[in-house]
C-alpha cells in the first residue's frame, strides 16, 4: 500500500449509536487532560481541614493550588440511614456532599456551604461555587474495608477489585446549575479551557477524601490496631458513578462540543495511522498496553446481558489482536494503518474502539496537543445563516441526513419513543409514544425525524433565502440550525434514530462518559449505567512523583 | 434572586416553549435573554410580560406577516423573538436600508438579537426604539436614552450604525431576577413538563435494579 495521509473516518460510520456506545477512554479523555496539566504545572495539594467524628459526620477541605488559582473541595460527611440511600435523582439525602469552591474558603464560607450543600438541589449556591455533587457508599465494600483496617488487616483484594470503589457519585453539577458559577465565568483560565475540568477535579479530590475517610474512621474505631491501606491496593479504588437519563440528552444538545470531542479522537487515530513506520519503543509500548487491556477486560464486570455480549466480544477481540501481532509484526509501510484496516474487517465495534485508544496511547507527543481542541464556542455555531438558499439547505439535508430520510417515521417502531421531562423531578425521561399521553411534551431530541419533516417541506418550498422559509416555518428552526451546524462540523450529529423502539440510552451515556475518561461501564438497565473514575490513578500527593498517564489500564501484577 | 446565566437561559427557553413557541424560537429566546442579562438588562422581566401578553395566541398571529416593507403582525403586537429571528435571518437586507417594525411588544428583547446580527454582519447594528437608541457592535452594547423607561409596545427601526454613539453598557456575569418574574417564567416552563404517573416514574427513568448495594 502506498504512503499517504490517512483521512478521518466517515461520520456515517463513527456517529452511529452502537459505535458511540462502544467508545473507550483515551489520552484525550478529560480526566487525562486534567492529570497531565496538574503534573506539568506541578500543582500543590493540601488538606487544611479534616474534622470528622466516629459516626462519620463532619467536614473536610482539600485544596489544589494551580499556578494562578486555588480550588478547594469542601466535603460534608453525613450519617445516612440505609433506607434513605438511593442513587436515583429523587434521593434527598446522601452519605457525603461536596462543592468545588473557587479559592480557599473562610470559616464563614464553610458555614454558608453547610446550610446549602448537604441539601443539593434543594439548596442554592453562588458564584464562588464551581460545582455541587454528592456520593453514596458502596455499603458492602465500605463496611468490609473499615472492619478490616480497624482490625489491622488489609481488605480482600478480590472484593475490592470487583467493586472498585468505596463511594459512587450520583450527580456532579457544574456550569451554573443550582446557582453555581457559569462555565463562562472561569473558561478563560487555562486549567478550565478543556471541557468538564471542574467536574473532573472535583471527582479527583473526592476520591482522595473517600480513601482518607475510611482510614480515618478505622483509626477512630480501633486506635490500637487500625492500619492504613496498602498503597498499591489503595490505588485500585476509583470513584464510582451512577448515571441515568439526565445525562443522555447532553450530546444531542451540544452538537459543536460533540463534534470537537469526536474530531479530536479521529484526528489522533488518523495521525497514528498515517505514520510511515513504527519505531521499536512504540511497538513495545503498544504490546504491553494490549496485554494490560486484556487484563482490564477480564476484570471488567457487568451483569447486563447486552454488556456481557460486548465484553465477550472485546475479550475475544483482544486475544485475536495479540495473535495477529505475533503473526504480523508492525513493520512495513504505514504499519498502524495496516493494523487498523485489518481490525475494521475483523473486530467488533467494541474491539475497534478499544484499539483506537490503545494505538494513540504510545503517541502522546503526536496527539496530546489535540486536548486543546476539545472545547467549543457554541454561541458561534448557534446563529442561523438566513441567506443560504433553500436549495442549498435541501441538498445538505439530503446528503447529511440520508440515513434519516431512508427511515419510515410513520412506523410504530421508528417513532416508538418520546423524550420528555417529568413534572416531578424535572429530569429527562423516555416514554412510549403509543402507551402514554406524553407526545405534547416531546423534547427536541430526535433530529432524524425532524430532518425528514424539514426535508418534506423544503421539497415544496419556493426558491429563495432560508430566511423566508423559516419566517413561514418557525417549527423547522431547530433542525435547520442543526443541519447548518452539521454541514461545517461533520461529527456534530448522531446519525441514528434516537427514538427507535430498540434504541439504548446507555449508548449515549457511555459515549459521554468515555470522553470523560471513565471505565468499567456496567449498565444496570437500558437507561442507567455505573462506571468507575480515576481507578488506578495517582492520588494528589503522589502526582509529582508518578506518571500522569500510565494508570488507566491495570498493570500485569494487578491481575494476580 | 441572583441567577447564573445558564440557569436564566434554560428557564427562558422552557418558558418560551411553554407559551407555545417552536423549539427553535425558544432556543433563540433563551440565547437573547442570556445576552441581555450579560449587559445588565432585565430581560427576564420583559420576557415574562411578553409571554403573558401573547399567551393563547398562535405564533403566526404575532410573527411578521411580510418580509418586504415594514414588518407587522397579523393582529395585535409583533413578537420580538419572531422579529429578532427575522432580523438575524434577513440581516443582509440591512445593507440596502433600515428595517421598520410596527408595534413590537417588549421591544427591549430585540436588542439581544441585534447583538447577534451585528456579529453575523461584522458591522454594528443600531435600533431606534421610541426615544431610545441602542447600538450593538458584536462585542459591546451602547445606549442613548433610558433603557429602563422603554414602553411596553413601540415601533422599532433597525439599521446599520454609521458612527459610534451612546454610553457603554456594563457587562455582568450574573442575572438579578425578581421573585415575581421567576414565578411567571417558571409557571410557563411548567407547561413543558409531563405530569408524572406511577408507570412513568418506574419505567421512564429505568429503575428497577437495586441501587443500594
Amino acid at each position: 500500500m502506498g504512503q499517504h495521509t490517512v483521512p478521518l473516518r466517515d461520520p456515517n460510520t463513527v456517529m452511529r449509536l452502537s459505535r458511540l456506545g462502544s467508545l473507550h477512554q483515551s489520552r484525550l479523555s478529560f480526566m487525562r487532560v486534567l492529570l497531565r496539566r496538574m503534573k506539568a504545572e506541578t500543582w500543590r495539594f493540601e488538606r487544611p481541614v479534616f474534622d470528622i467524628d466516629a459516626k462519620g459526620v463532619g467536614h473536610a477541605v482539600y485544596t489544589a493550588h494551580a499556578p494562578r488559582h486555588s480550588y478547594s473541595l469542601v466535603a460534608f460527611a453525613h450519617d445516612l440511614p440505609p433506607e434513605k440511600r438511593s442513587d436515583r435523582v429523587i434521593a434527598t439525602a446522601w452519605d457525603a456532599t461536596f462543592t468545588l469552591f473557587d479559592g480557599i474558603p473562610t470559616a464563614d464560607d464553610i458555614e454558608r456551604l453547610r446550610a446549602s450543600i448537604p441539601r443539593q438541589e434543594a439548596g442554592r449556591v453562588a458564584q464562588r461555587e464551581l460545582s455541587v455533587s454528592r456520593a453514596n457508599r458502596s455499603v458492602r465494600l465500605f463496611d468490609h474495608v473499615l472492619e478490616r483496617l480497624a482490625a489491622g488487616r488489609q481488605p480482600d483484594a478480590q472484593m475490592s477489585t470487583d467493586v472498585g470503589y468505596l463511594m459512587r457519585t450520583t450527580a456532579v453539577y457544574g456550569s451554573g446549575k443550582l446557582g453555581a458559577a457559569d462555565r463562562e465565568a472561569t473558561s478563560d483560565r487555562p486549567e478550565f479551557k478543556a471541557p468538564f475540568q471542574i467536574e473532573m477535579l472535583s471527582v479527583f479530590l473526592t476520591r482522595a477524601f473517600v480513601l482518607d475517610l475510611v482510614e480515618h474512621l478505622a483509626a477512630l474505631r480501633a486506635p490500637g490496631t487500625a492500619v492504613r491501606m496498602d498503597p498499591a491496593l489503595r490505588r485500585r479504588f476509583g470513584i464510582g458513578n451512577s448515571t441515568g437519563l439526565g445525562m443522555a440528552p447532553y450530546l444531542i444538545n451540544h452538537p459543536a462540543l460533540l463534534n470537537n470531542w469526536i474530531t479530536a479522537r479521529e484526528t489522533a487515530l488518523a495521525r497514528v495511522r498515517s505514520l510511515p513506520a513504527a519505531t521499536p519503543d512504540r511497538v513495545q509500548a503498544f504490546h504491553r498496553l494490549v496485554a494490560r487491556a486484556r487484563i482490564n477486560a477480564d476484570l471488567w464486570r457487568s451483569d447486563h446481558p447486552a454488556q456481557q455480549v460486548k465484553l465477550a466480544a472485546l475479550r475475544a477481540d483482544l486475544a485475536r489482536l495479540e495473535a495477529h501481532l505475533t503473526d504480523t509484526p508492525l513493520s512495513g509501510l504505514q504499519p498502524w494503518n495496516a493494523l487498523w484496516l485489518w481490525a475494521e474487517t475483523t473486530l467488533s465495534e467494541e474491539g475497534q474502539e478499544q484499539l483506537l485508544s490503545l494505538m494513540i496511547e504510545p503517541y502522546g507527543d503526536l496527539v496530546d496537543d489535540l486536548g486543546d481542541t476539545l472545547n467549543a464556542d457554541e454561541a458561534a455555531s448557534f446563529a442561523i445563516d438566513g441567506a443560504m438558499p433553500v436549495a442549498t439547505l435541501r441538498a445538505l439535508t439530503a446528503d447529511l441526513y440520508d440515513w434519516a430520510l431512508a427511515e419510515d417515521w410513520d412506523s410504530a417502531q421508528a417513532s416508538a419513543r418520546v423524550w420528555y421531562v417529568s413534572e416531578e423531578k424535572l429530569e429527562p425521561r423516555l416514554g412510549e409514544r403509543a402507551e402514554e399521553p406524553i407526545e405534547p411534551y416531546e423534547q427536541p431530541l430526535c433530529p432524524g425525524r425532524d430532518a425528514a419533516r424539514l426535508y418534506a417541506d423544503l421539497q415544496s418550498a419556493p426558491d429563495g433565502p432560508l430566511a423566508e422559509f423559516l419566517r413561514r416555518h418557525p417549527e423547522h428552526r431547530h433542525i435547520a440550525r442543526r443541519v447548518q451546524i452539521t454541514a461545517t462540523l461533520p461529527y456534530a450529529e448522531i446519525r441514528d434514530n434516537t427514538i427507535a423502539a430498540q434504541m439504548l440510552p446507555i449508548d449515549l451515556l457511555r459515549a459521554k462518559l468515555a470522553c470523560f475518561g471513565a471505565g468499567h461501564f456496567d449498565p444496570r438497565s437500558d437507561r442507567w449505567v455505573r462506571i468507575n473514575m480515576f481507578m488506578g490513578a495517582p492520588f494528589p500527593q503522589d502526582l509529582a512523583d508518578e506518571d500522569a498517564d500510565d494508570w488507566t489500564l491495570p498493570t500485569v501484577q494487578a491481575a494476580s | 434572586m441572583n441567577w447564573s446565566l445558564n440557569e436564566i437561559e434554560a428557564l427562558a427557553r422552557k418558558a418560551a416553549r411553554g407559551r407555545g413557541m417552536s423549539w427553535g424560537l425558544a432556543e433563540e429566546t433563551g440565547r437573547a435573554t442570556r445576552v441581555l442579562c450579560e449587559w445588565g438588562v432585565d430581560a427576564p422581566a420583559a420576557l415574562a410580560l411578553l409571554l403573558q401578553r401573547h399567551d393563547g395566541l398562535a405564533q403566526n398571529a404575532v410573527a411578521p406577516v411580510n418580509a418586504i416593507g415594514p414588518w407587522r403582525a397579523k393582529g395585535g403586537t409583533l413578537c420580538p423573538v419572531a422579529a429578532g429571528c427575522c432580523l438575524n435571518d434577513f440581516a443582509a437586507a440591512l445593507a440596502s436600508g433600515p428595517i421598520q417594525m410596527h408595534g413590537v411588544a417588549q421591544p427591549i428583547l430585540l436588542l439581544g438579537f441585534a447583538q447577534m446580527t451585528a456579529r453575523r454582519l461584522g458591522h454594528p447594528v443600531c435600533l431606534t426604539i421610541g426615544a431610545v437608541q441602542t447600538r450593538a457592535d458584536g462585542d459591546g452594547m451602547f445606549a442613548l436614552g433610558d433603557l429602563s423607561a422603554l414602553p411596553d409596545i413601540s415601533d422599532v427601526t433597525a439599521a446599520l450604525a454609521k458612527a459610534p454613539f451612546g454610553a457603554a453598557m456594563i457587562r455582568h456575569s450574573r442575572a438579578e431576577v425578581s421573585d415575581d418574574t421567576a414565578a411567571i417564567l417558571t409557571a410557563f416552563a411548567q407547561r413543558t413538563y409531563a405530569p408524572a404517573t406511577e408507570a412513568s416514574r418506574l419505567a421512564g427513568a429505568g429503575a428497577g435494579l437495586s441501587d443500594n448495594d
